[in-house]
C-alpha cells in the first residue's frame, strides 16, 4: 500500500500542495482530479520520486519510499503528462533506452518491445523517428515505456491524451486489468468521464488542498448529484460556466 | 493536422488512385487555402471529415473542394493586397530571425555578444592581411609615381584585390554554412504554414526576401570595412578619383563574389534537399562548416606564403580561367577601367556565373518550398541505418560494460551525436581549428614529400592535435541540450547509481574517438615512416586519447545533452590560451618525448600513457558518485509569478474536504 502522509510541496513562496494525505491500495485505481494549478502534477511528481517533498512522507508498505528512491523507482511505472521524447530516436530505440536504463535483459526487452509495438498498432512505424509520430502514437510509446518492466505501482498522468477511441477503450480496460492484478494505479486526469469509468476512488484537489476524497458513488450520494462532473463542479468550480462561455463568445465576436 | 494526415495517409495507403488524383489536383490549384479549409473542417468535426473523404473515394469525379464543402463552395475570397503585404512582412521577419536562432544562446544580450565575437573572428584575417600587404603596396606606389612604373603597380593591385575577393568568398561561405538549416524550407515550416490561409507566392517571396536581406547584411559587414580600407590604402599617392574608382570597383567585385558564393551554397543545399531529402541536406552542414573554418584559418596562414609567388606565375589563364575568385578580380579590373585585355572574359564569366547562381538559388528555393509543402502531408522517410554509426554504437555499448544502464547511456550518446545537428556543429568547427593548425605546421615546415617520410613532430602529432580539438568540440557538444524536456526519461527510468552514466559516457566517447583515431594514426604513420614505428605510435596515441577522454569525462557530472545550456559553458573564446597550452601539453611535448625515446624506449612511453589513462580512470570512477540525473527545479504547475505576492493575500481559504480521506 502507498500512503501519502501530510505531503506539502512549496516552490519558493508558492505552496503547490498543502498537507495532502491519501492512500492507494493494491488492486485499486485512485483518480487524482483537479483544475489546472490545483497541484495534481506536483503530487504526481513527488509520488514518482521526481521531486522531493518540502514536508510529509510517501510510505510504501509502511516504509519511507523516498529514502531509497532507486528501489522505489524500480517498481514504479510513470506516464508523464506531456509526451516528451527524444524525437530523433525511433519507437523501438526509445523503448530500448528505457528498458536498458531499468536494467532489463536484452532478450526479454527485445521480445517485449516487439509485442508492445504490435499490440499498440505501431509495429509498421518502428523505423520512423518519434518526430513523425502522432500525439497518440507518442502516448502509446510512453504507456509501453511505463509498463515495460511490469511495475507494482503505475502512475498515469493524462494517459489517454491524443489516443483514438479504440485505443483509449483498450487502454481503459488495460488499466482496470492491471489493477485487478493487484497493482496500485494512480490516474490523474481532467477527463471526468474516463475517471468515472476507470477509478475506484478519487481525490479532488483545489489550490493544493484536498476538497473531496472518496469513491465516486459515495461522493455522488453524499452531494446528491447525478455525476462526477456535477460533483467536481460543485466542489471546484467557483464561477458560472455558462456565463463564462457567453463572455468568451462575446470576446470572439467582438 | 496530425489527425488529418493520418486520415489521408490511411486513404493513400489503400492506394485509392482517384483520391490521390483529386487531392493532388486540388493542391496544385490552391494548396494553402485548401489545407486551411481542411484543417478548419477537421477542427470542427474530424469524424465527419473521415466520412466525407470516404465518400470522396466513391465519387472520384467530383472535385475535392466540392465534396468537402458542398457543391456551392466557391473558395474563400482573395485577401486584400494590404493584408497580403502584412502577412509577407511578418513571414519575412520570422524567416530572418531564423538565421539568428541558436539553442546554445540563452538571451538576447548573449546573442549580441556572440555575434560580436563571430564578427571579430571574421574580421581578424582582414586586419592581419592589411598589416602584411599594405606596407609593401605603399612602397610599390611610391616607386610607380616616381619612375612611372604602372605595370608593377597594377600587378600588385590585382594581387591585393584577389586576396580580398577570396577573403570575401570564404567569409560569406562560412557565414552561410553557419546558418545552413535556415537556408531552405523544411518540413517544420511546411507544417506550420500549411494550415494557414497564406498564398504560396507570399511565403516563397518572404523566404527569398529574408535570404536577400541576410546576404546584404553579411556582405555589408564583410566588404564595407575592407572596401574603405582598400580604397584608402591604394589611392594614397593617386588622388580622390582613384579612391572613388577603387572603392566602387572593390565593392562590385567583393559583393558580387559574396553573392555568388551565397547563392551557390543556397542552390546546392536546395538541390540536395530535392534529390536526397532534408535529412541528407542537414547531415552535410557540419562537414561544410568544418571545411569553411579550415578554409578561413588556412587563408590567414597561407596568404603570406602565396604573396611571395611571382605575379606572372599566379595570373595564369589555364588556372585562373576556372577560379571563381579570378573571375571577380576580372570584374574589379573592368569596373576600375583597366586596359589589360585578358580580364575582359574573366569579368564576363563573373557576371554569367553570378546570374546563373542567383537564378538557380531562387528556382531551387521555390522548388524546395513546393516539395516540402507536399511532403508535409506524407510520413517522412525511414531513417537510414547508421552504417559505420551502427558499428560505433555496438563498440560503445561493449566499452560501457555489462550494466544495461551504462549500455543505454553509451548508445544514447552515440545516437545523439550521430543524428543531431545541434551537437555536430560545435564538433565540426572546433575540429577544424585542429585541422588548420596541422595544415599551418605542414605549410611552414614541409618543403617536399621526403621531409614527411621521417618521424618528426609535425608528422607524429597530427592525430593528437586533431583528437585534442575534436575532444574540445565534443565536450562543448555534450553541454548543448538535445531535447531538454525529454531528460525526464533518465530522471524517471534511470537508476540512481550514477556510476552507470559515467561508464556509458566514457564508453561512448572512447568508441567515437579513440578507436578511429588510433586506426588513422596507424595507417598514416605506417605509410609515411614505416610500420614498426607506426605500431608503437598507434599504441601511444591510443593511451593518450583514452587519457584525454577520461579527463574530459571527469569534467562532467550529468548525462550529456540533458541539462540546460549554461551561459559561458565550453566557450572557446574565453579559454583559448588555456586550450592552446593544453594542445602543447597533450600533443607537442609528448611527441617530443616520443621522438627522444624512439629506438628502444617505446615500451616505456606506451606504459606511461597507459598509466596516465588508468589513474584518470580510477579518479573518474571515484568521482562518478557526484553525477546526477535529477531534474532541475521546475516551476509549479499553474504557478503564478507575482512580484508583490498579492495572490497570497486574496487567495481564498480552501474549502473543507467533503469526505474524510482513507474511505476504506
Amino acid at each position: 500500500m502507498i500512503e501519502v502522509r501530510r505531503l506539502t510541496r512549496r516552490y519558493g513562496p508558492l505552496t503547490a500542495v498543502h498537507d495532502l494525505s491519501f492512500e492507494v491500495y493494491p488492486g485499486e485505481v485512485l483518480g487524482l482530479l483537479g483544475p489546472n494549478g490545483s497541484g495534481k502534477s506536483t503530487t504526481v511528481k513527488v509520488l514518482t520520486g521526481l521531486l522531493p517533498p518540502t514536508s510529509g512522507h510517501v510510505l510504501l508498505d509502511g516504509q519511507d519510499a523516498l529514502a531509497d528512491v532507486t528501489s522505489y523507482k524500480s517498481i514504479l511505472g510513470y506516464v508523464p503528462e506531456e509526451p516528451h521524447l527524444y524525437s530523433y530516436l525511433t519507437g523501438p530505440e526509445y523503448l530500448q533506452l528505457v528498458g536498458r536504463l531499468r536494467g532489463m535483459a536484452e532478450a526479454v526487452l527485445d521480445d517485449k518491445i516487439e509485442r508492445f509495438l504490435s499490440l499498440l498498432g505501431i509495429w509498421d512505424d518502428r523505423y520512423q523517428t518519434l518526430s513523425s509520430y502522432s500525439k497518440g502514437m507518442r502516448q502509446k510509446i510512453l504507456i509501453a515505456a511505463a509498463v515495460l518492466h511490469n511495475p507494482r505501482i503505475v502512475v498515469l498522468d493524462e494517459p489517454f491524451s491524443g489516443l483514438d477511441v479504440s485505443a483509449a477503450r483498450v487502454l481503459k480496460a488495460f488499466v482496470r486489468s492491471i489493477a485487478a492484478d493487484g497493482k496500485m494505479v494512480v490516474f490523474s486526469s481532467h477527463v471526468l468521464e474516463v475517471v468515472e469509468q476507470v477509478c475506484s476512488r478519487v481525490v479532488i484537489l483545489k489550490d493544493g488542498h484536498v476538497v473531496g476524497h472518496d469513491s465516486v458513488e459515495r461522493l455522488r450520494a453524499m452531494l446528491q448529484l447525478p455525476s462526477l462532473d456535477a460533483v467536481f463542479a460543485s466542489l471546484v468550480q467557483e464561477d458560472d460556466s455558462e456565463a463564462r462561455c457567453r463572455s468568451m463568445i462575446a470576446a470572439m465576436n467582438g | 493536422m496530425i489527425r488529418l494526415r493520418a486520415i489521408i495517409g490511411d486513404a493513400l495507403r489503400r492506394d485509392r488512385v482517384r483520391l490521390r488524383a483529386i487531392i493532388g489536383d486540388a493542391l496544385r490549384r490552391d494548396s494553402v487555402r485548401l489545407r486551411a479549409l481542411i484543417a478548419d473542417a477537421l477542427r470542427r468535426d474530424w469524424v465527419r471529415l473521415r466520412a466525407i473523404i470516404s465518400h470522396a473515394f466513391r465519387r472520384g469525379s467530383v472535385p475535392a473542394p466540392a465534396i468537402l464543402f458542398g457543391p456551392d463552395f466557391q473558395g474563400e475570397p482573395r485577401a486584400p493586397a494590404s493584408r497580403a503585404r502584412g502577412v509577407g512582412r511578418t513571414l519575412f521577419q520570422a524567416f530572418f530571425r531564423q538565421f539568428f536562432a541558436s539553442e546554445s544562446v540563452t538571451s538576447d544580450m548573449q546573442l549580441r555578444q556572440t555575434i560580436v565575437w563571430i564578427l571579430a573572428f571574421l574580421i581578424a584575417p582582414l586586419l592581419i592581411l592589411t598589416i602584411q600587404i599594405f606596407p609593401h603596396f605603399a612602397w610599390v606606389a611610391i616607386r610607380a609615381v616616381r619612375f612611372h612604373d604602372t605595370e608593377l603597380l597594377d600587378d600588385t593591385l590585382e594581387w591585393i584585390e584577389l586576396v580580398f575577393v577570396t577573403y570575401s568568398m570564404v567569409t560569406i561561405g562560412l557565414i552561410t554554412v553557419f546558418v545552413w538549416d535556415a537556408l531552405s524550407f523544411d518540413r517544420r515550416d511546411a507544417m506550420v504554414l500549411g494550415p494557414l490561409p497564406v498564398r504560396q507566392a507570399t511565403v516563397a517571396g518572404a523566404k527569398l526576401a529574408a535570404l536577400g536581406a541576410f546576404l546584404l547584411l553579411a556582405a555589408g559587414l564583410v566588404t564595407l570595412p575592407s572596401g574603405f580600407l582598400f580604397a584608402m590604402e591604394t589611392s594614397d599617392q593617386l588622388g580622390a578619383l582613384t579612391f572613388v574608382t577603387h572603392l566602387v570597383a572593390h565593392l562590385t567585385a567583393t559583393v558580387g563574389a559574396a553573392a555568388f558564393t551565397f547563392a551557390a551554397i543556397v542552390a546546392f543545399r536546395g538541390v540536395v534537399v530535392i534529390l536526397a531529402g532534408a535529412r541528407a541536406a542537414s547531415a552535410i552542414g557540419p562537414p561544410l562548416q568544418f571545411l569553411f573554418v579550415v578554409l578561413i584559418l588556412s587563408f590567414m596562414i597561407v596568404t603570406p606564403a602565396v604573396w611571395k609567388i611571382p605575379h606572372a606565375t599566379l595570373v595564369n589563364p589555364t588556372v585562373t580561367g576556372w577560379l571563381p575568385s579570378s573571375w571577380f578580380l576580372g570584374l574589379f579590373e573592368r569596373v576600375r577601367g583597366s586596359s589589360r585585355a585578358y580580364f575582359v572574359p574573366l569579368a564576363t564569366r563573373a557576371l554569367v556565373a553570378l546570374s546563373i547562381a542567383v537564378t538557380a538559388a531562387v528556382a531551387v528555393s521555390v522548388a524546395t518550398f513546393r516539395q516540402q509543402m507536399r511532403l508535409a502531408l506524407t510520413p517522412p522517410a525511414k531513417p537510414g541505418s547508421m552504417g559505420v554509426g551502427a558499428l560505433i554504437r555496438r563498440l560503445a555499448r561493449a566499452l560501457a560494460g555489462r550494466d544495461p544502464a551504462a549500455r543505454a547511456t553509451a548508445d544514447f550518446v552515440v545516437v545523439t551525436l550521430g543524428r543531431n545537428r545541434r551537437q555536430q556543429g560545435p564538433i565540426a568547427m572546433t575540429a577544424a581549428i585542429g585541422a588548420a593548425i596541422v595544415l599551418a605546421s605542414l605549410t611552414q615546415k614541409v618543403r617536399d614529400l621526403e621531409s614527411l617520410m621521417q618521424p618528426r613532430t609535425i608528422v607524429l602529432w597530427i592525430p593528437l592535435v586533431l583528437t585534442y580539438w575534436s575532444v574540445l568540440g565534443l565536450r562543448a557538444a555534450f553541454l548543448v541540450p538535445s531535447e531538454l524536456p525529454a531528460a525526464v526519461t533518465f530522471a524517471c527510468h534511470g537508476p540512481s547509481d550514477t556510476h552507470a552514466y559515467w561508464s556509458g559516457v566514457r564508453g561512448a566517447t572512447i568508441a567515437v574517438l579513440a578507436v578511429p583515431v588510433t586506426f588513422v594514426a596507424l595507417l598514416v604513420t605506417g605509410l609515411l615512416v614505416g610500420w614498426t614505428i607506426a605500431a608503437w605510435h598507434a599504441a601511444f596515441v591510443a593511451g593518450m586519447v583514452v587519457t584525454l577522454v577520461e579527463l574530459t569525462v571527469l569534467s562532467l557530472d550529468r548525462v550529456p545533452f540533458t541539462r540546460p545550456y549554461g551561459a559561458g559553458d565550453g566557450l572557446l573564446r574565453k579559454r583559448w590560451p588555456l586550450y592552446l597550452l593544453g594542445m602543447f601539453a597533450f600533443a607537442y611535448w609528448p611527441v617530443r618525448i616520443e621522438l627522444q625515446l624512439l629506438g628502444g624506449g617505446e615500451p616505456w612511453l606506451v606504459a606511461g600513457a597507459a598509466s596516465a589513462a588508468i589513474v584518470c580512470h580510477l579518479v573518474g570512477r571515484a568521482r562518478a558518485r557526484r553525477w546526477s540525473v535529477a531534474l532541475d527545479e521546475p516551476v509549479s504547475d499553474g504557478a503564478m509569478i507575482s512580484v508583490l505576492d498579492i495572490g497570497a493575500v486574496v487567495r481564498p481559504v480552501a474549502p473543507a474536504a467533503v469526505s474524510t480521506s482513507g474511505a476504506r
